[in-house]
């Protein structure tokens, strides 16, 4: 083996030995420890997919109530938890701030939507079917509508990926943010009040 | 002649648990019945399956059939039998959804919470679960 050939190989199996420390890394749940509310938790783990029921681990959260949406794809949302310690309800804002920390996308907040078109001037139409007129993107049609109120312009709503708002939509005539991801940072309004 | 309609999944649901299948069958006011292995249709067919869910006051049933991978499918003829298709939803979402929600709810429980409220939403079809320690 010439000298290039056996740096070749010195490359290819360091890369291989990264990749395998990085997979391993990935398939394992990060084990942090954070703080909250102000007060240190005690070490909290969150798995990987952040779909899954596991979500933020309640239990290590030390939550003492919760609140959580099954829709009818399957998909499970974590609406709302309380923190015991902290005698009150964590806001989706502080929950999602945790799980930035540990590099984790953040969870929707579909309960603000109300109070997000609310403050958008918008009205909501559930269980739409058909598209907006200016809407010829090939997304799955979701129940989320979002129909301006003066009727000149539709825009839809729907969960990308990582469970943010997507707005779309054509010919606006106001400058709503299109294509941004919203409903990040809304705090909970009082639109499931019923569980408080 | 019969119009069935078989569901293996919905959305990313998939029935792995006739014990949890039972409990969200019995959500809906269906009965899960696993000593019985064949189900009745329109007329006189019927079919070899797993286990047998029944809708109170309805001449057929809905068969489960247990997956090569683990899994159970959902077999109904919806088609002439209303009540079935109100029972378990288009598509059969309905127990689907109310099948996920037994899920989190199992999770729940071994995680020392249990069920305070529950609370359906018409408007969005979402069912949300509230629970306590």
């Amino acid at each position: 083996m010439n000298r290039r050939n056996w740096l070749k190989c010195l490359v290819a199996a360091s890369g291989a030995i990264l990749a395998s420390g990085v997979a391993a890394f990935a398939s394992k749940p990060q084990t942090r420890r954070v703080h909250l509310l102000g007060q240190q938790l005690e070490t909290v783990t969150i798995l990987q997919d952040p779909w899954k029921v596991d979500l933020a681990r309640m239990d290590q959260l030390r939550t003492d109530r919760m609140v959580y949406s099954v829709r009818q794809d399957g998909r499970i949302y974590l609406i709302k938890c309380r923190s015991a310690p902290a005698g009150r309800w964590i806001t989706t804002s502080e929950l999602n701030q945790l799980r930035m920390k540990l590099g984790f996308a953040p969870v929707p907040d579909w309960s603000s939507r109300d109070a997000v078109v609310d403050s958008l001037k918008l009205s909501i139409q559930h269980n739409r079917k058909e598209r907006p007129w200016n809407d010829n993107s090939r997304r799955p049609i979701t129940d989320i509508w979002i129909t301006e109120s003066d009727y000149r312009s539709l825009k839809s709503w729907s969960a990308d990926e990582s469970g943010g708002l997507l707005v779309s939509g054509a010919g606006l005539d106001r400058d709503l943010p299109s294509g941004k991801l919203l409903g990040l940072n809304f705090h909970y309004p009082a639109t499931i009040s019923q569980f408080a | 002649m019969s119009h069935l309609v078989k569901q293996t999944s919905q959305g990313g649901v998939t029935i792995k648990s006739l014990d949890l299948l039972g409990k969200a069958c019995a959500k809906l006011g269906l009965t899960l019945d696993t000593s019985r292995k064949v189900a009745h249709y329109y007329g006189s067919s019927k079919a070899a399956c797993d286990a047998v869910i029944t809708l109170p006051g309805c001449k057929s049933d809905i068969a489960v059939f247990k997956q090569e991978d683990g899994s159970y499918a959902v077999e109904a003829d919806t088609s002439y039998f209303a009540d079935i298709a109100k029972a378990l939803g288009e598509n059969s979402d309905s127990l689907f959804q109310r099948y996920r929600a037994e899920e989190l709810i199992e999770q729940a429980t071994n995680d020392g919470f249990s069920v305070a409220q529950e609370f359906w939403n018409p408007q969005t079809e979402e069912l949300q679960l509230a629970f306590e320690r």
